[in-house]
């Protein structure tokens, strides 16, 4: 024993009726499913109620699981589609073309304060992204799925996709410039 | 010397396909480099962005809700079988007396029909029971999830109710129905209402449905 069993392992006992097994890719991915739904849906109840249904949709269509992709891959582009889902129900966001709202503040001196304070910008910034530009830079970004893959998963054009991710890097950096050089010192002195 | 753009500064960060010659460029441009390094240093900070954190036993609080939910859904079939068995218990209460029917068989038959109906609403109970418990212990709105669980038990819970009516069993038809009282309430729980969360809890426990289960569950579990 020891040797951790691996997440296509478990989805074997699944698929052959040991459906007890899906408890280990539940205890070992839904963290990670969580902080990506929390940063679609900016919402910690909703990424709640995204970590279910993104489980139980995987769980009951677990036969069409394809090695292709990691399980983490996969059950991670069902939850951004849940996030979706969730999003467009409760009408909460609405895209727009326009300005997202800037930091007027400026970085002080206490640098454990401004690293705080950076991942507070970073959380409000990323929630004034529309969900498009939200969506494909967070699989972009925090999941490591290729703009092609994000395409096909989210049905967009791959230069929907890309204009989506640009956007979202042109509207973090005018928020986030100021503060980048901050970050930086505040994480090497950490 | 024409130099890259922000949006192929990008797709090289992320190691995109056709950023070649973009890597290229940086390599050689000076310019070109400052401003990658500015992009690299941007998308570097975006991972200290605030993410609530789950607990160490989070994975197991979502396996449960989760198990619990495709579990209904797998024992809405069971609930037809447990209609049909119910059903047969039913007939064989109400003509069993009238007819001659050998006194060894009739017990046998009333015996399998009503451990099938048992069965079946042990799971019902325990499932009701989980969805209760979490409204119980929410916080804020009540869940999709929560709600949607609730409806599918809810077509479950009217079946037993009925069933439960026909063989009899007043007890259980009586605890069937406090339930479905509940559950139609959560089912048609408005969302992003921390108000109705706090009214269902207050009936829930007013109803005194969570002990009824328990009470129930506990006794069958004796038998």
């Amino acid at each position: 024993m020891g040797m951790e069993e691996t997440d296509l392992a478990a989805i074997g006992r699944v698929i052959a009726g040991d459906t007890d097994a899906f408890a280990l890719l539940v205890e070992r991915h839904s963290r990670s499913v969580f902080r990506l739904a929390y940063r679609i849906t900016s919402n910690e109840s909703d990424a709640e109620e995204v970590v279910q249904e993104a489980f139980l949709r995987a769980f009951r269509e677990i036969r069409r699981y394809e090695s292709r992709a990691s399980f983490s891959t996969w059950v991670g582009t069902i939850a951004a589609n849940c996030a979706l889902d969730i999003i467009r129900k409760r009408k909460r966001f609405v895209d727009t073309e326009d300005e997202i709202v800037s930091v007027c503040e400026a970085p002080g001196p206490d640098r454990q304060a401004n690293s705080r304070r950076i991942g507070e910008i970073i959380a409000t910034t990323m929630s004034q992204l529309s969900v498009q530009e939200r969506t494909a830079f967070t699989l972009r970004h925090y999941e490591g799925m290729p703009i092609e893959a994000i395409s096909r998963e989210l049905g967009l054009s791959e230069n929907a996709t890309k204009q989506s991710i640009f956007r979202a890097v042109q509207k973090l950096r005018r928020v986030l410039g100021p503060w980048v050089g901050v970050v930086v010192v505040t994480l090497w002195n950490m | 010397m024409e130099h890259v753009k922000e949006e192929e500064l990008v797709l090289l960060y992320y190691g995109e396909p056709g950023s070649e010659q973009a890597r290229v460029h940086v390599e050689e441009c000076a310019e070109c480099r400052t401003e990658y390094q500015a992009l690299q240093r941007l998308l570097n900070t975006m991972d200290a962005g605030a993410v609530p954190e789950r607990d160490a036993d989070y994975g197991c609080r979502v396996w449960e809700r989760v198990s619990a939910r495709a579990r209904v859904r797998t024992y809405s079939w069971r609930a037809l079988g447990a209609i049909a068995a119910g059903l047969i218990l039913g007939i064989a209460l109400q003509y069993g007396g009238n007819k001659p029917v050998a006194p060894v068989a009739e017990p046998a038959q009333d015996d399998v029909s009503a451990r099938v109906l048992e069965a079946a609403l042990e799971s019902h109970f325990e499932s009701t029971r989980l969805v209760l418990t979490e409204i119980v212990n929410q916080q804020g709105d009540v869940q999709m999830w929560s709600r949607e669980t609730a409806e599918d038990l809810l077509a479950d819970n009217r079946l037993y109710r009925q069933t439960a009516e026909a063989t009899g069993q007043v007890e259980t038809e009586r605890l069937l129905e406090d339930l479905e009282e509940v559950l139609v309430e959560v089912a048609h729980a408005p969302a992003d209402s921390r108000a109705t969360t706090v009214d269902l809890r207050r009936r829930i426990e007013a109803k005194g449905v969570l002990f009824a289960i328990k009470v129930r569950t506990a006794r069958e579990g004796n038998l």
